[in-house]
């Protein structure tokens, strides 16, 4: 064991001599000094003492400075303060600023010897104690550490941890990029935002470089790394200098290097001492298994969120498998029962027109009967139509048409109902190169779908816009990358709840019961469209509006006429 | 002079009120059978001018009942208007060439356009 390490300051030759005859006679290593400036100096170059004996009353720096002075850098340090003419006063001030006993001049060896011990027997203690507070402070710094699973607040964490150890100011932790082999900065404190980003260090090189190839710490001066670093014989020491302004450790787990903690510059402008870099090290490891489990950790994040996006897409799988299963038994049901219900649908239509013709000269009311009857029969037909649409989906005419030419005839279907209503429909065909192929009865009936939608949206009147371009955003081309006609319907209409917007397409889904809605005009639009390869989105907002989307395909260039 | 027309169906009270519509016009006699085969053997016995022949059937159906008069000579060249509960005009137009050149009408049927129709067959 180190022999304990006493500083005696005293302006008295004879008593300082003394001291240091007696000391290294009791087995431990002693150094005096004439006055304060000279005990400042040594503590300075020969870094730690255990006890620091005192005269309190000297030229130039007193025993009460020499004593504050070294207690900053050294907390632990035990001091026995002497005096030849002792008073109260001072003898309460050195106690109240840390000196551990007071003897006066002329003192007796033996009580001299008797203190001494005392007094570092209470520093082991106090040191114990201390080791004990940094082990629990370690503890309790890897329990966070632990629980931090954020990766970069994982490395934040770490890196303030290690200066919290160390009392340190400046650090920075560097991961390994293994297909590089270079080491980045991820995080670091007192470091410029510029030096952080531009590091990068391949392994082997610099101090960080050399920790992460030889997997060993390494403490120095940095000066002195870079001194020696020139010389490449001597680079495989892991230690240059026994003054320590810097630690650098390797971040290792299972045997692989993760990166390197650089911590440099304590707080009190010290050296590391050895205790602190094997807390550091400690530090280290357990930082190490942190950092893999939190990769890991991300990495199953990454998995589960890949899971999760499999799960939607199956669910959307299902629920479009759900909803063309729908559609096929509605199919296979509407052709069993069209049969059905058409024969006596032409019973009655012949009966009522058998009446027609045979009341002839019935009364307004009698007459106004029949046409109700009459239209009523046809309505029903009409659904019986709509339905046998998806049973046996008819084959496409297509032909090359311009957008505005498809638009035009339903536009002006409707433009005679709609000022009536209070709806002002605009039509924008800007690009006169577009040319669908569609079929143009089919595509006319979807868009006739949409203006009768639109319209009943907006009792109130309001607006219909129709745009024709050619694909933009990266929603509006097909199967991804294939550019189409986008034909956009918006109207100012009531808008769609979300619950409402989901079921849209659904058969038989209206909102319109009330008012004669079949629930079939958009889902077979969606139907035909998608006949077509096409594609057809709704976006809308309560009370803003509904804007309608549909991609058809355009015409091979090389046919354009 | 009236022209007759065969109206084969099994659905009776559709024929009887095609039956009334018809006549009420004053341009047509009209003949009505319940099925193919009885069908088959009024046209036969009355040469008419124009059939109007269902296609869902039980027994012989619209198409057996067409083929068999393709057969005959002396019923080869009646005009046949088959009428269905299924198929729909705009799909009748598209088929025409496919059925041989037949005529379509779709139930239930609007005496209007079965007018046309027949005026036109029957000229």
């Amino acid at each position: 064991m180190a022999k304990e390490r006493i500083l005696v300051v005293d302006d008295e030759k004879v008593i300082r001599e003394l001291l240091k005859k007696s000391f290294e006679f009791w087995g431990y290593f002693c150094e005096i000094a004439q006055d304060g400036n000279e005990a400042l100096e040594k503590t300075k170059k020969a870094g730690f003492y255990n006890l620091l004996i005192t005269d309190l009353k000297m030229p130039n720096l007193g025993g009460i400075e020499v004593l504050k002075e070294i207690k900053r850098n050294n907390p632990y340090i035990e001091v026995i303060v002497l005096t030849g003419y002792p008073t109260v006063g001072s003898a309460v001030e050195a106690l109240k600023i840390g000196a551990s006993d007071y003897l006066s001049k002329p003192f007796d060896l033996e009580k001299m010897h008797q203190t001494v011990e005392k007094c570092l027997e209470r520093q082991k203690f106090n040191i114990r104690h201390i080791e004990l507070s940094e082990l629990m402070s370690l503890f309790e710094v890897s329990r966070i550490i632990a629980a931090t699973t954020g990766f970069d607040q994982l490395l934040a964490k770490i890196i303030d941890s290690a200066l919290e150890i160390t009392k340190a100011k400046n650090g920075s932790l560097l991961l390994l990029d293994e297909s590089t082999n270079h080491l980045k900065i991820k995080v670091a404190r007192g470091l410029s935002e510029e030096i952080i980003n531009s590091t990068s260090i391949l392994v082997g090189e610099g101090i960080s470089g050399t920790v992460a190839k030889e997997r060993k710490a390494l403490t120095g001066s940095i000066e002195e790394f870079a001194k020696l670093h020139k010389d490449p014989s001597q680079r495989h020491e892991s230690k240059i200098s026994s003054e320590p302004t810097f630690v650098s450790i390797p971040l290792e787990s299972q045997n692989r290097i993760l990166g390197v903690i650089n911590i440099s510059d304590k707080l009190s402008g010290e050296s590391f001492t050895e205790r602190e870099q094997t807390l550091l090290s400690i530090l280290a490891g357990q930082a190490a298994v942190a950092i893999e489990n939190a990769k890991l950790y991300g990495e199953l994040h990454e998995k589960i969120l890949d899971l999760k996006e499999t799960v939607e897409m199956l669910n959307q799988a299902q629920t479009q498998l759900i909803q063309s299963e729908k559609l096929a038994a509605l199919g296979r049901f509407s052709s069993g029962i069209a049969h059905e219900v058409k024969n006596p649908l032409a019973i009655i239509l012949g009966g009522i027109e058998f009446l027609e013709n045979r009341l002839v000269n019935v009364d307004e009311d009698c007459r106004t009967a029949l046409t109700k009857m009459k239209e009523s029969t046809l309505r029903a037909n009409n659904i019986l139509l709509n339905l046998l649409k998806f049973a046996r989906p008819s084959e496409l005419k297509i032909e090359r048409i311009k957008p505005e030419e498809l638009i035009s005839d339903t536009i002006n279907l409707f433009k005679y109902r709609a000022p009536v209503r209070g709806i002002n429909i605009l039509s924008e065909f800007t690009d006169n190169s577009l040319i669908l192929e569609v079929d143009k009865n089919q595509i006319q009936q979807v868009l006739f779908n949409l203006f009768s939608n639109a319209t009943d949206a907006m009792p109130g009147g309001g607006e219909i816009r129709i745009r024709a371009y050619k694909s933009q955003k990266p929603e509006e081309f097909l199967m991804g990358t294939i550019p189409a006609a986008v034909l956009e319907f918006r109207d100012t209409g009531e808008g769609i709840s979300p619950e409402n917007l989901k079921r849209l397409f659904e058969p038989f889904f209206t909102t319109k019961r009330d008012r004669k809605g079949t629930g079939l005009g958009l889902s077979m639009s969606k139907k035909i469209v998608d006949n077509h390869k096409g594609k057809m989105f709704i976006e809308s907002e309560l009370g803003k509006g509904t804007t309608i989307k549909i991609l058809l395909p355009l015409a091979q260039q090389e046919e354009k006429v | 002079m009236k022209k007759t027309v065969m109206l084969i169906d099994d659905e009776v009270d559709f024929c009887y009120f095609l039956k009334k519509n018809l006549e009420l016009t004053g341009e047509f006699a009209v003949e009505t059978s319940n099925d193919g085969e009885d069908g088959i053997r009024k046209i036969k016995l009355h040469h008419p001018d124009v059939i109007l022949l269902d296609i869902m059937m039980p027994g012989l159906s619209g198409p057996d009942v067409a083929a068999e008069l393709k057969n005959d000579e002396s019923t080869r060249n009646i005009p046949v208007v088959f009428s269905t509960a299924i198929i729909q005009e705009q799909e009748i137009n598209q088929k025409k060439n496919v059925i041989g050149g037949w005529h379509y009408i779709a139930k239930p049927i609007e005496m209007d356009k079965l007018l046309v129709l027949l005026r036109q067959l029957t000229k």
